[in-house]
């Protein structure tokens, strides 16, 4: 066990910067997402991290110990570190037990020890009954536990996911999520876990690290990234978001149309005038009620969709300008009907216009 | 050295009927010196193009025979391989040779230029026709072999050509086969020798006919037994008297107008490992042993004094040789016309 | 105090950071070492030579000068070019299909096929041209004989001594390399690929040509470039078929340069440089289209094999199927047979004329024979398993991109296949008589110079092999702790076990037939079975041409037959271990 330490970890593959400075603590026994679109880095990181690539620039540490800079790798097999594909990679040409046992045997481990490890470590990902089976006669989601057991049975310091659940369908990725958070409750092994699934993301990691571009955007808790999103993009890229535009007229306010929507301030912007977003959750949208003076905007429905647990509304407030409301499904509100929108200030946040391509 | 002289007195007390019984010539005494010398030596490298795989192979065990206590390795190539190989042992400091055959003079004109073969005078040259002793006057190649180049035909052909210049008659049209001078020496000799016969109007009147080029000489025998043509020009006769001899359906005609001599030569390269066993076997050549074995495979032989297969003599049949002071650039010329007239 | 257990770590991560360099740098080391003799040494004298005069022996531009000059230069190597792209074509258009049928179908007598098209592949080409002139000259082949008296015309149906007849006899015999990379490749192919398409409505050709032939494209394009490059270099079948039309082709020109006083040696060198660059091209145009495709088929999911079924069509299928096996094998050995049981060939198959004297002469009677058969399948053996493991070690380090520069290290390895085997031989006696490193007349001197000529295909095997394997397999072995010699060792190697045979026999195969790079090399005791028979054919002893190909074909047939079963064994067993697995 050990806890993960990097530092202005950056990747260039010729002209094009895949990893851009970026700094991260992961404590011992933690379990961190790395969470991004693809092309955000997340996988250059997890490469680097294995040792399967050199650093341009930066380190990273684990327990303390230098395993990766620019001037040396610790070669993977040398690093306790293992890794479970997003492929799977479970050899084909060994069973279920060998695959398993392969990290072991190598370790030269007294035959006594090494069927309990092997032992422990299929009962783990509960696959003692098909041990003898070759990879061609299991599902996805049996070959992902194979890879899962494989990477447990030795031991390591940490463990890296790599998109483990993207190949599986969607019962099943859901049932995994669950199980591999099982499993590192049980082990404890400091975990990397790359993903591009929000909902993976919150529900198995303590932390969640949003990337983009190569940079980290937001290290946080999963409330803290849902409810405190430090720009735009992680507001847009976790959950359902409103990202309506509008000009900066003071600190805590933006100006949409002849409206002026109170809001926190989160856009570190300095001077007044500039073009800003409010960002508001469609489940925190109220509509038709009165709800004081403040952030009360007139618009018309444009869209109403009937999800079962919730209704989906689209409301066109400004010219080109939509928002949407999760409302109860109880309120029926009709296409071309108007209606009023409470965007209640404690839900609002002001950010600066997102950049596709930000500056590092 | 004293097993040695008994085995010479035993030899030569057993005389002359014994000896001959066995076909086995008595070593003579020049020989004696000289394979005392190549035994010290141990080893001989045979690198001979002359005469085909089964008959070069016979002469080999019949050496290996005579002359005990050498060890004997024989290279069969083709003439050509066998010439540009020791031209790049030469080249490399690397000769192996010790005594190489090969089918074409110019071969020998080019080692002697550059100094790569040895003077010597074989001990029992005498015993060669005449006209093809010291052929080189500084003795550094000598006779290899004798090759006749003539006609052939299939046994279906009643009256086949009996000269050079009946091979344009009208029945022989799409009948011809024949070889390239760009790839046989011999086929390159007898176009030398047709157009000092001749000249290049032969040449224009045989493309008419139109021959069937193939590569080597050796290729007629094969269209002809395949009936592919009736007719071989430039033909082997050797090859064509033992495929004949072997019950195919094939015949030799040697035309009126001079059956074409090419003589096969050898030489002991100036770098030999094992010069005195070159010399040894060069000397072997003329011996009785190989003559019978020549005439058996119904080659000319070396010797006056042995007969060809089925009784035939070098003065038996009408032959020219290409005189040799211009022949490299004869040959080079009568390539380049025979690529420009026949294609 | 908190501070020590991380130091220790990290010495011990120190230790396995120095070790595994120094092994990657030893092995690296080694290998270079090894192509600079086996590849850069021979290639650079045919270079250095090629800058050399034939008369004077100095240095000269004039060779290249008139190589540009003279046109009647250039016309061979239209010719081959012509040649060259013609067999390409063909033998795709012939192979790939028949690849299909072999491995993805349920058409009949496939085991049948498979073996006849190894068995073309094991044909020396100039006794394949043999074999069809005694089929197809077009007065006297019996093919023509059987169409004048059935048709009572007086035209021959064939005429053999034509370019058409070239091509064909080179294509039929260059099939097997398309055939046999295509078919390995689609035998590991996954079957849900073919049956996604099959899903959505497309039918059992157009998924063929639509799914499964793309996905294989990096065979294809491997097998048509090692078909073009047997069309650049074959020397045998443009000299017995081209000759007689007065048409020159690159290696019969060769030869020409060969026959001169003194031999043009270095004109030759320089006229093979042409040749370097029309291949160069063509890899480069590989490249091109295969391009960032991704074509790793064997990934961490397993796959089943299953048959495509052919119902009504499987008769069309065979028939196309036959074509190969019977053209390039039964009807030439037909003939080659019949001659080697004769007597006097001339007088045809009547039963006074057999006789099975060439064949109790080879084996039992004749040294030269027997020797060189020993040595033939020795060499064979030795210099394909060594181009295996170089040309696997250059592949992986290609394809792993492990070293910068790989890729010249591909392109070197390369270069061998397109240089006639003629020329190669004369570079290897420049490279290998000198001191220190003489290795005139042994056996190490024709095992280096057929492990450098074939390693361009051990080498591009291999590489089409580790593409199709994931490098993730790998990593996953690299991150459980495995070494990168271990991860190689348990996981690479036994995952392209399959493909390796395939690759093994696709190097042995042409090893033991080939004959122009061992012309110079040979010695009385380390003669080969072609060099054999092409005195034996110098000699005009076709009865003993023909048995001794006979030979050649049934030795080579059983080493074939003999890794067939090794791999099929394994394959078996390893089934069996499986469904034993699976039982409850």
């Amino acid at each position: 066990m050990s806890d993960i330490d990097i530092r202005q970890l950056s990747k260039s593959y010729g002209a094009y910067q895949a990893l851009k400075s970026i700094d991260l603590h992961i404590p011992d026994g933690a379990l961190l997402a790395l969470l991004g679109p693809s092309g955000c880095g997340k996988s250059t990181t997890l490469q680097l991290l294995a040792g399967f690539d050199t650093p341009s620039g930066g380190e990273i540490r684990a327990g303390g110990e230098l395993i990766s800079s620019p001037q040396r790798v610790v070669p993977p097999e040398r690093r306790g570190i293992s890794l479970v594909f997003q492929n799977y990679a479970v050899w084909p040409h060994k069973t279920v037990a060998e695959n398993v046992a392969f990290g072991l045997k190598l370790r030269k481990l007294p035959r006594a020890e090494l069927d309990a490890r092997l032992s422990k470590a299929l009962e783990a990902v509960r696959l003692t009954p098909l041990r003898e089976r070759y990879p061609f006669e299991l599902s996805g989601g049996q070959q992902q536990r194979v890879a899962l057991a494989r990477a447990l049975a030795v031991e390591p310091r940490i463990l890296l996911l790599d998109e483990p659940l993207s190949n599986l369908d969607a019962h099943l990725r859901e049932e995994m999520r669950f199980e591999i958070r099982r499993v590192h409750d049980e082990l404890g092994i400091t975990t990397v876990y790359v993903t591009h699934d929000q909902g993976e993301a919150l529900v198995t990691a303590d932390e969640v690290a949003v990337m983009k571009g190569g940079i980290v955007q937001q290290l946080g808790s999963p409330e803290d990234i849902f409810e405190r999103p430090s720009n735009a993009f992680v507001a847009s890229f976790i959950g359902s978001n409103n990202e309506i535009p509008g000009r900066r007229e003071a600190p805590g306010q933006l100006r949409i149309g002849d409206t002026l929507l109170h809001a926190e301030d989160r856009s570190g912007l300095p001077g007044i005038g500039t073009k800003a977003v409010l960002c508001i959750r469609p489940s925190r949208v109220r509509l038709g009620e009165a709800g004081g003076d403040a952030n009360m905007l007139n618009g018309v429905v444009r869209r109403s969709a009937y999800l079962g647990e919730y209704r989906d509304v689209l409301i066109e407030i400004a010219a080109n300008t939509n928002v949407r409301a999760f409302v109860s499904p109880h309120i029926r509100p009709q296409p071309g009907e108007p209606v009023r929108v409470h965007l209640p200030p404690e839900h609002c946040q002001i950010f600066a216009v997102p950049d596709d391509a930000p500056a590092s | 050295m004293a097993a040695f002289s008994r085995r010479h007195v035993l030899m030569g007390g057993a005389a002359g009927l014994a000896a001959s019984a066995l076909r086995i010539t008595p070593v003579s005494a020049a020989d004696d010196e000289l394979y005392a010398a190549a035994k010290k030596e141990g080893a001989l490298n045979l690198y001979w193009g002359s005469y085909e795989q089964k008959t070069i192979e016979e002469i080999r065990d019949a050496f290996k025979a005579k002359y005990p206590g050498i060890e004997v390795s024989l290279l069969r190539q083709a003439s050509q391989t066998i010439f540009t190989r020791l031209r790049l042992e030469i080249q490399n400091d690397a000769v192996q040779c010790d005594s190489i055959g090969t089918t074409n003079l110019l071969h020998y004109k080019d080692l002697q230029k550059i100094g790569a073969i040895q003077p010597f005078k074989p001990s029992n040259i005498d015993m060669v026709p005449e006209a093809f002793r010291g052929i080189d006057p500084e003795n550094t190649y000598h006779v290899g072999a004798i090759s006749l180049t003539t006609i052939n035909q299939s046994t279906s052909v009643t009256a086949p050509p009996a000269s050079w210049t009946a091979l344009l008659d009208a029945p022989w049209a799409n009948q011809i086969t024949t070889g390239s001078p760009a790839f046989s020496g011999d086929v390159a000799s007898w176009v030398v020798a047709i157009r000092k016969k001749y000249g290049d109007d032969f040449l224009r009147a045989f493309a008419k006919q139109k021959p069937k080029v193939g590569q080597s000489n050796v290729d007629t025998v094969t269209d002809i037994l395949s009936g592919e043509r009736k007719v071989g020009s430039a033909a082997p006769f050797s090859y064509s008297l033992t495929q004949q001899a072997a019950g195919n359906p094939i015949g030799v005609t040697v035309p009126s107008d001079d059956a074409i001599l090419n003589l096969g030569l050898t030489a002991v390269p100036t770098k030999a490992p094992h010069p005195n066993a070159g010399k040894l076997f060069t000397d072997f050549l003329y011996s009785v042993e190989v003559s019978n074995i020549l005439a058996k495979n119904f080659w000319p032989t070396l010797r006056t004094d042995v007969p060809w297969a089925e009784g035939r003599t070098l003065e038996s049949i009408k032959w020219y040789r290409n005189p040799v002071d211009n022949l490299s650039a004869e040959v080079a010329e009568g390539i380049a016309k025979w690529k420009e007239i026949i294609g | 105090m908190a501070s020590s257990p991380p130091m220790s770590a990290a010495r011990s991560a120190s230790v396995g950071y120095r070790r595994h360099h120094a092994f990657r740098l030893v092995v690296l080391v080694i290998l270079l070492a090894v192509l600079a003799l086996l590849i850069v040494q021979p290639l650079g004298w045919i270079v250095f030579n090629s800058f050399h005069d034939d008369d004077t022996g100095r240095w000269t531009l004039r060779n290249y000068a008139q190589i540009f000059a003279s046109t009647s230069l250039w016309a061979p190597l239209f010719n081959s070019l012509l040649l060259a792209t013609a067999v390409a074509v063909i033998s795709t258009l012939l192979g790939v299909p028949l690849a299909w049928l072999v491995a993805r179908t349920d058409m009949p007598m496939r085991g049948f096929i498979r073996l006849f098209t190894m068995a073309a592949f094991v044909t020396p080409s100039f006794i394949g041209a043999l074999g069809w002139i005694l089929l197809a000259a077009p007065n006297s082949g019996w093919l023509n004989v059987g169409w004048r008296a059935l048709s009572g015309a007086d035209w021959p149906l064939l005429n053999i001594y034509s370019m058409t007849g070239t091509i064909f006899v080179c294509s039929i015999y260059t099939v097997p390399y398309t055939f046999t990379l295509v078919s390995s490749a689609l035998e590991e192919m996954p079957v849900e690929l073919e049956d996604a398409a099959t899903t959505l409505g497309s039918g059992v050709l157009k998924t063929m040509f639509s799914v499964t032939i793309p996905l294989v494209m990096p065979a294809v394009l491997v097998g048509f470039i090692l078909s073009f490059i047997q069309g650049m270099t074959l020397f045998g079948v443009p000299a017995f078929l081209l000759t007689p039309s007065g048409t020159l082709v690159v290696t019969t020109k060769l030869a020409e340069f060969y026959q001169l006083f003194p031999p043009a040696l270095y004109m030759s060198a320089a006229y093979c440089m042409p040749l370097i660059a029309i291949t160069g091209m063509l890899f480069y145009a590989r490249r091109r289209i295969l391009g960032r495709r991704q074509f790793t088929t064997v990934g961490g999911k397993g796959r089943a094999g299953r048959k495509i079924r052919l119902k009504g069509w499987r008769l069309v299928a065979l028939v196309f199927a036959l074509f190969v096996p019977v053209t390039a094998v039964v009807l030439p050995y037909v003939a080659i047979v019949l001659v080697s049981l004769s007597r006097a060939w001339g007088l045809g198959p009547v039963p006074s004329n057999l006789t099975l004297h060439w064949y109790r002469w080879a084996i039992f009677e004749n040294a030269e024979t027997q020797r060189a058969i020993v040595n033939s399948l020795v060499y064979a053996g030795i210099a394909a398993s060594f181009c295996m493991v170089i040309g696997i070690l250059v592949a992986y380090i290609v394809e792993r991109k492990l070293l910068r520069g790989a890729g010249l290290l591909a392109a070197l390895v390369t270069i061998p296949i397109i240089i006639p085997g003629i020329v190669l031989s004369v570079g290897f006696f420049s490279a290998y008589t000198r001191q220190p490193l003489n290795l005139y007349g042994t056996a190490m001197l024709i095992i280096a110079a057929f492990v450098a000529t074939f390693l361009p295909i051990a080498y591009s095997q291999a590489g089409s092999i580790l593409k199709g394997i994931s490098p993730d397999l790998e990593r996953a072995a690299r991150s459980v702790g495995a070494s990168e010699a271990r991860t190689f060792a348990s996981i690479t190697a036994p995952l392209m076990r399959g493909g390796l045979v395939a690759g093994w026999l696709l190097v042995f195969i042409p090893i033991m037939r080939e004959l122009s790079v061992a012309i110079f090399l040979v010695s009385p005791r380390t003669n080969v079975m072609t060099t054999l028979i092409y005195n034996y054919k110098d000699g005009g002893n076709y009865e003993a041409v023909c048995a001794a190909s006979a030979l050649l074909l049934f030795a080579t047939l059983i080493v074939v037959l003999l890794a067939r079963f090794v791999t099929e064994g394994a394959a078996y067993r390893r089934r069996n271990a499986a469904s034993l697995g699976a039982a409850p």
